[in-house]
This record gives structure tokens, sequence and C-alpha cells, in this order.
């Protein structure tokens, strides 16, 4: 049984308009603070934690950029979807739903 | 930040005391600088006060990053005021703001707009650099402090 130490991964491409901006950064780190794994984003060679909106924006991710959504922990794989869903969501309105 | 930031839009002292105050003197110091028309600084000002409505923009550490878009600039401008006392911005860690990064961008240029968004949050990590900032009293001060200052993502 997976012990939720092997992170699941899923390539995400950024579909908003005006790219992962503040208030869109900020309703992803919002929707991954409701798991309890650990969620990191990947953009080339830098990462960031998932739950924080501030180190999001330190991506600059502009429109079409590709992300590495990496999650690790007991939730893992109900996660990893949903935060899929966050990022590549093309407006930051309505992402309030995923936080149910 | 010289790519964005305009000098003569500075503001070393911010005389407002509220986050709509601090938001149009900023916008009027742009309008000075030669950036708005007179009669747009109401507009500029709504736009970015909307924005603020639906999030604040105080990302912590005493730094808040209003903004919005607006049709017909050149490029992306911003400025940047510093307050003393302190400005309640209902910013993600309570604290009051005392460096103000006002954006504003063209809505068909999100690049430009992002980049300057991680610099601020990237220089604002700095202890160094928030002190050196603290302790500037005049507009060339600062200006000098960001010509020193290299852009974070700009690996040249």
């Amino acid at each position: 049984m997976d012990n939720g130490n092997t992170p699941l991964r899923a390539t995400v491409v950024v579909r908003n308009p005006k790219g992962l901006h503040m208030r869109a950064a900020y309703a992803v780190a919002k929707v991954a603070a409701r798991f309890r794994s650990a969620v990191t984003i990947r953009k080339q060679d830098r990462a960031v934690n998932g739950k924080s909106g501030v180190s999001l924006m330190t991506l600059a991710a502009v429109p079409g950029s590709e992300l590495v959504l990496e999650v690790a922990g007991e939730d893992a794989a109900a996660a990893l979807p949903v935060l899929a869903e966050a990022l590549a969501a093309p407006s930051a309105d309505g992402l309030d739903r995923l936080l149910h | 930040m010289k790519h964005f930031l305009v000098r003569e839009a500075l503001v070393p002292a911010l005389h407002a005391t509220t986050k709509e105050g601090a938001i149009r003197e900023l916008v009027g110091a742009l309008q000075a600088a030669g950036y708005f028309r007179p009669n747009e600084v109401d507009q500029v000002v709504t736009e970015i006060m909307r924005r603020e409505g639906l999030g604040s923009t105080g990302i912590g550490r005493g730094v808040a990053i209003p903004h919005s878009r607006y049709e017909g600039l050149p490029r992306l401008i911003g400025t940047l005021g510093l307050s003393k006392t302190g400005i309640p911005f209902d910013s993600i860690d309570g604290q009051d703001v005392r460096m103000v990064f006002l954006l504003v961008s063209r809505p068909d240029q999100p690049g430009p707009h992002l980049h300057a968004l991680e610099t601020i949050v990237r220089v604002s990590e700095s202890d160094d650099f928030i002190n050196r900032l603290m302790a500037c009293h005049t507009r060339d001060q600062i200006w000098e402090l960001i010509e020193n200052t290299a852009d974070p993502w700009n690996r040249e």
C-alpha cells in the first residue's frame, strides 16, 4: 500500500488568459491548503510551495506555461485532480467550488 | 524594477493614511509624471479599488501591490510610495503597509505584469532590501536602490 511518500505528479498548462496572477495564485493556494498532502508546483527548474499564494506568484506563470504539480501525502490521490483543475482554470472566479 | 517603476512618480513619504488615499496619491503621481490625463485619475483609482474589493493586495511584510489593467498605456507602469506610519490595508498577515507598489498594466500584456509581481515578491523577501528601502527619504535615494537591485528573474 502506498504510504503517501511517493509523490503523485501531473503536468498542467496554465489556461487563464491573464496567467497565474495574484488572485489566481491565492485561489490555488487556498484549494491546496484544503489537503493534508504537501503540494509542490514546479516551473522549469523552480519549485514552490503550492499552499503559498505569495510563493506561487514568483513562478510568473504566463498563459501557456507548463507547470508540474507534485502532491505527496495521505490524500494525494484526491488532491491531484482537484489541484490540476484549479491550476488549469481559465479564471480565478469560481475556484471556491473546489474548496468542498 | 527600473523597467516598470516610473522614477518621477516615486513618493518617498505618503501623506495618505488610508488605502484609497494612498492609491489616489500614487495614481496622482503617475498622472503628474505624464502617464494619465487628469480626468482619468478617478477611473484608474476606481478600477484599483474594485480589484481591492475582490481581495486585498497586501501580501504581508508591510508590502502591498494594488493594481489594475488600463487601456491605452504604452507599457506596464508602476510607482512606489513609502509610509513611515503604516496604512491599514487588510493584508494577509494583518500588518499595516509601509511600502505600496502600484501597478497599471496593459490588458493585452499579462507577461510584464506577472514578472513585476514576481520581482516585487522576491525583493520583498529580503530583509536587507526592506531595511534599505525604508531608510530612503528622497526620490533619488529610492531610485538609486532600485537601480542597484537586479530583477531576480532577469538572469543576465
